[in-house]
C-alpha cells in the first residue's frame, strides 16, 4: 500500500515524465489492438457485403473490377452489358435480375441507376421522403445527405462524365424525394434514381420541345429539328410526357446486374448458362470475388504485424531504458531508505509499484481507446470502404 | 547510549582500515567527530546505526548490541531508535514536506502511521518553524527549510540516537548555527543523544566533546 502511495506520488509530481511514458505504451498496446479490431471488421464488411449478393452478371472481364463497380459503386468502369441480358434472367424464370448502372456522379457521389427491388434486396429504409416513383427522382444515401447538407426538396445535378462531354447529354437536375437510414454500407454514399433516369443522363433519353406542332401538320410547314430546340434538364410533370427513348430498351446500357436465383438449383443453372469463355458476359460469385481479396489483403497484414511488432519492440526497448535511467537518476532515494531501515525488497516493490501503474494507465487507455474503435469499427469501416470506392 | 569497544573494519575494495579501540557516547550527550576527509568518519556512523557490520569489536547502542543483530533486525532497531541527518539532506523531491517527515512510515513495517505520528510530525514542523510549509515540495522551500525538514525526518521516529553527517556542510555561515542549534534544541526535547560529523570548527563549543578522528585511522596494509 505504501509502495503505491509512494509510486503514485512520484508518477503525480513528474507528471511530464509519466504522461510521456504512458501515452508511448498505450500507443504500443493500442496501435495493433485497433488495427486487428479494424482488419477483422474490415474483413467482415467486405465478405457479408459479397455474401449478401448471390450472383453478378457483368460483362467477360476483370472479375474484382465487376464486384467492385457493382457492390461498393468504385470508380473501376466495367465495360456495360445490355438490357437484353437482363431480359434474359427474367425470361429463364431461374431469378431476380437486378440492373445497376454507375456511369454517372454528382458532386463526387456515385449515381446508381437501379430498380424498386433494389431497395427491398439490400434492406434500405427510408429516414425521410418516399421511395422513388417518378422518372428524374432521386433517393440520397444518409452519408449524402449529410456530406452535401441537402434533403428531400433540394435538387442533384448530374455532372458531365468529363471535360469533353459537352456535345448533347445535359446535366439533368434531379429533385431529391427521399433519404435513406444510415446502413454503414457503400449504399450511404450513393445517389440512387431509377435505372432510365440514369439514361436519361446518358442522352440515350430525352425530352424537348415538339418540332411538329398541330399547326404545322395543318399549314403543310416541313418540320424543323436543329439546335435552337430546347431540351429539357429537369423532369417536371409539365414535360415528362415529351421525354422518350430512341431504340429498343433490349440494347440499353447497364454496368452490371445482381442476380438473385430462385434456389440453388437455380443458381447452378444460371452459372452454367455463363461457362463459355466466348461469351461476352460472366455470372459471378462476389462473396469469391471478395473472398480472394481478402485473403490478398491479409497476406499483406501478416507484413504489417511483423513491421508493427519490430516497433512495438524497439518501442518497448526504450521504455525500458527510460524506466532503467529513471531508477539510475534515484540510487540515492534508494540509498536514503536503506539508511533509514528499508528493505531492498521495499525499494524493489516501490519501482515494480511505479512500472505497474505506468503500465496499467496504458492498458486502461489502450483497452479504452479498442473499445471506442470496437464500437465504431462498422461505421468507420463502412465510411473507409465507400472511401476507396 | 552508545559504547564502542575495539571495532575493526576495512572495505573489500581497500583503501583504508578503521580501528577504534573505545568510544562511549552518554544519553542526551552531543558529541563532535571531526578529521580529515577518507579518515572513516561517515564509516563509524554506518558502523553504529548497523548499515555496515564489523570484522571485529562490539558495538551497543540504547542496550542492543547492534553488532550482533541479523539484517532485519539491524533494519527494524535503525528505523525505530536511530535518527539520520545528512548533508544532501536526501529529501525527495516529489514528496511534500509533511509526507518527507513522515517518510521513514511509508518504508519500512517496523513504523506504525498512526494519528499520534501526524500530529508529532506537525509539531516538529511547527518548533522547527516550516509548521506553514508542510504543503510544499522541496524545489519550493529553501536550503534551511529543506534541512529543516530532514531534521523533522530525523526526529519523527522519537530515536535514541541521531546521526548527522556534515548536517550544516551545504548551509550558509549564518544558518548552520541555527539549524545545529535546532537540532539540539529537539533531540534534547526527545530525548536523544547527537553524534556529528562535522568540518566546521567554528561550531564545536556547541558541542559537549569533540573527537579528532584523524587517530583512529590505521594505514593500508
Amino acid at each position: 500500500m505504501n509502495a503505491v502511495y509512494l509510486a503514485y506520488a512520484y508518477l503525480r509530481y513528474h507528471w511530464a515524465r509519466s504522461l510521456v511514458l504512458v501515452s508511448v505504451a498505450a500507443l504500443i498496446l493500442f496501435v495493433p489492438l485497433a488495427t486487428q479490431i479494424l482488419l477483422s471488421t474490415s474483413q467482415r464488411a467486405l465478405i457479408a457485403r459479397g455474401e449478401a449478393t448471390p450472383l453478378l452478371l457483368g460483362s467477360r472481364g476483370s472479375q474484382l473490377d465487376l464486384t467492385m463497380a457493382a457492390l461498393y459503386f468504385s470508380d473501376e468502369r466495367p465495360d456495360p452489358v445490355t438490357m437484353h441480358e437482363v431480359e434474359t434472367i427474367w425470361d429463364s424464370g431461374l431469378g431476380l435480375p437486378i440492373p445497376l448502372h454507375t456511369a454517372f456522379a454528382s458532386s463526387g457521389f456515385r449515381i446508381v441507376g437501379t430498380t424498386l427491388d433494389y431497395f427491398d434486396f439490400r434492406g434500405l429504409p427510408l429516414a425521410q421522403g418516399r421511395g422513388l416513383a417518378v422518372l428524374g427522382e432521386a433517393v440520397i444515401g444518409a452519408e449524402v445527405a449529410q456530406a452535401l447538407g441537402k434533403g428531400v426538396g433540394d435538387t442533384l445535378v448530374s455532372s458531365p462524365e468529363n471535360l469533353f462531354d459537352l456535345d448533347g447529354v445535359y446535366p439533368l437536375e434531379m429533385p431529391i424525394v427521399g433519404v435513406l437510414a444510415p446502413a454503414n454500407s457503400p449504399d450511404d454514399a450513393a445517389i440512387f434514381v431509377d435505372i432510365k433516369t440514369a439514361w436519361v443522363i446518358q442522352g440515350i433519353g430525352h425530352g424537348h420541345e415538339d418540332v411538329v406542332t398541330a399547326a404545322d401538320i395543318a399549314s403543310g410547314s416541313a418540320a424543323l429539328a436543329n439546335a435552337a430546340v430546347v431540351q429539357y434538364q429537369r423532369i417536371t410533370p409539365e414535360n415528362i410526357d415529351s421525354f422518350h427513348f430512341h431504340g429498343s430498351q433490349d440494347g440499353f446500357p447497364a454496368s452490371a446486374v445482381i442476380v438473385v436465383p430462385n434456389d440453388t438449383r437455380a443458381a447452378t443453372i444460371l452459372k452454367g448458362r455463363y461457362l463459355d469463355p466466348d461469351g461476352t458476359s460472366q455470372l459471378i460469385d462476389p462473396a469469391e470475388v471478395m473472398r480472394g481479396l481478402v485473403d490478398r489483403i491479409f497476406r499483406i497484414k501478416t507484413l504489417l504485424d511483423l513491421v508493427t511488432a519490430i516497433i512495438a519492440l524497439a518501442a518497448l526497448a526504450a521504455i525500458g531504458l527510460a524506466l532503467f535511467l529513471s531508477y539510475r537518476l534515484r540510487a540515492s532515494e534508494i540509498a536514503t531508505a536503506v539508511k533509514l531501515g528499508a528493505r531492498r525488497g521495499m525499494v524493489l516493490r516501490l519501482l515494480a509499484a511505479e512500472t505497474v501503474t505506468l503500465l496499467s494507465l496504458a492498458g486502461g487507455i489502450a483497452v479504452l481507446g479498442a473499445a471506442v474503435i470496437s464500437t465504431n469499427a462498422e461505421a468507420w469501416v463502412g465510411w473507409l470502404l465507400a472511401l476507396g470506392a | 547510549m552508545v559504547e564502542v569497544e575495539n571495532i575493526t573494519f576495512g572495505y573489500a575494495a581497500g583503501g583504508f582500515r578503521l580501528r577504534v579501540p573505545h568510544l562511549s557516547l552518554a544519553d542526551g550527550e552531543r558529541l563532535a567527530i571531526v578529521g580529515p576527509s577518507g579518515s572513516g568518519k561517515t564509516t563509524l556512523l554506518n558502523l553504529i546505526a548497523g548499515i555496515l557490520t564489523p570484522e571485529t569489536g562490539r558495538i551497543t547502542v540504547a542496550g542492543t548490541e547492534v553488532s550482533a543483530l541479523p539484517d532485519a533486525g539491524r533494519r527494524r532497531f535503525r528505523a525505530s531508535r536511530i535518527g539520520f541527518v545528512f548533508q544532501d539532506f536526501a529529501l525527495l523531491d516529489y514528496l511534500t514536506a509533511r509526507q518527507n517527515i513522515l517518510y521513514p512510515y511509508r518504508i519500512t513495517p517496523a513504523l506504525k502511521l498512526d494519528a499520534a505520528a501526524r500530529a508529532r510530525a506537525d509539531a516538529l514542523a511547527r518548533a522547527c518553524g516550516i509548521g506553514d510549509k508542510l504543503d510544499r515540495h522541496p524545489a519550493a522551500l529553501s536550503q534551511g527549510e529543506q534541512q529543516r525538514v530532514a531534521i523533522c525526518r530525523a526526529l519523527v521516529t522519537q530515536p535514541r540516537l541521531v546521526l548527522s553527517d556534515e548536517a550544516t556542510g551545504n548551509l550558509d555561515p549564518e544558518s548552520k548555527a541555527r539549524i545545529l542549534d535546532l537540532l539540539f534544541a529537539q533531540a534534547a526535547e526527545a530525548g536523544a543523544s547527537v553524534l556529528a560529523v562535522t568540518h566546521d570548527h567554528e561550531l564545536l563549543p556547541r558541542f559537549q566533546r569533540v573527537l579528532d578522528f584523524a587517530t583512529y585511522r590505521e594505514p593500508v596494509s
